[in-house]
């Protein structure tokens, strides 16, 4: 697991150094090409496992659950923390 | 928006292609995954690196802002520890880890699938880390399809913390539209550290 946070920031470091050179304008392209072979990978790896297949509708059912448990403690901490900190200061304290 | 299709699309397919047992035998023994998340991991290092405007950004940087990416982060794993008693199959740190992608869905999916198989082996593993996926895309397009109605209710903050490490580049735009421009650099500082922590908290809960 550090092996990954260690690349990424050999990466920053590296972005840094070669930020005046033109090629910096490609990587979001070349980001985007990565994601999709990545993804088109992972993808494989789901079809050529059968058992994975055949229960998808159960593990994106669990997938989904906990999707909306994130999204809604997310926008709840968010009203919270904007009411909190955020909302203008003439409230009359 | 599109992008995110395409992204799926190119799952779909090697989903397909693999299903129909189109794709040689090479293809998924020489660990194209982890090299591929090497690769992905150190483009987006260096698209931060060598952001012209990153300094600028950081140096006007106030704790009120750095608070929103917090109650993010606190916000999703403490309602994803109170899931985890409805979903028996996984443990508690099993369901915090898929909760800590964020919305990052490509890295947390991987990391995952590859640091569980060694403590409930490569099936198990592969089911975990496909839920990591799946639960992280359904978050990115709940906050894409849902941002008016969260800014409507929950605060112009609420498509930012929803939108997790997605909030710098693919929710933006419709951060941007509906919590407003002002929002913008929340958005984006919210987004980078949000993305920081996903390589740090995914593999915590997962040797939990």
């Amino acid at each position: 697991m550090f092996k990954i946070l260690a690349i990424m920031f050999l990466g920053v470091a590296l972005g840094y150094l070669i930020r005046r050179w033109g090629v910096v304008r490609y990587i979001g392209a070349t980001t985007m090409i990565t994601i999709l072979l990545l993804l088109f990978v992972m993808g494989s790896e789901v079809g050529r496992n059968e058992h994975l297949l055949a229960n998808l509708i159960d593990l994106g059912g669990q997938a989904l659950l906990i999707a909306v448990a994130g999204v809604s403690g997310s926008i709840v901490a968010a009203k919270i923390v904007y009411q909190t900190l955020f909302k203008g200061g003439a409230d009359g304290k | 928006m599109g992008s995110s299709l395409m992204i799926i699309s190119a799952f779909v397919v090697g989903c397909i292609l693999a299903a129909l047992d189109l794709l040689p035998e090479w293809f998924y023994s020489g660990g194209l995954d982890m090299w591929l998340l090497y690769a992905l991991m150190l483009q987006v290092g260096i698209s931060i690196g060598s952001d012209a405007k990153l300094k600028e950004t950081l140096s006007s940087l106030s704790p009120r802002v750095l608070i929103v990416p917090l109650a993010t982060i606190v916000g999703t794993l403490v309602m994803c520890f109170g899931v985890s008693f409805l979903i028996s199959r996984w443990s508690v740190g099993e369901v915090m880890a898929a909760g800590s992608g964020f919305g990052y869905y490509s890295l947390s999916s991987i990391l995952v699938s590859s640091l569980k198989e060694a403590s409930i082996g490569v099936q198990a593993a592969a089911e975990l880390g496909t839920i990591t996926l799946m639960a992280n895309i359904f978050r990115e397009m709940m906050t894409l399809v849902f941002a008016p109605l969260m800014v409507r209710w929950f605060s112009p903050l609420a498509p930012i913390c929803s939108g997790g490490a997605t909030t710098m580049d693919v929710t933006l735009p419709v951060i941007t539209r509906y919590s407003g421009q002002k929002w913008v650099f929340v958005s984006i500082v919210h987004g980078v550290v949000v993305d920081f922590s996903v390589p740090i908290l995914v593999p915590l809960f997962c040797s939990m």
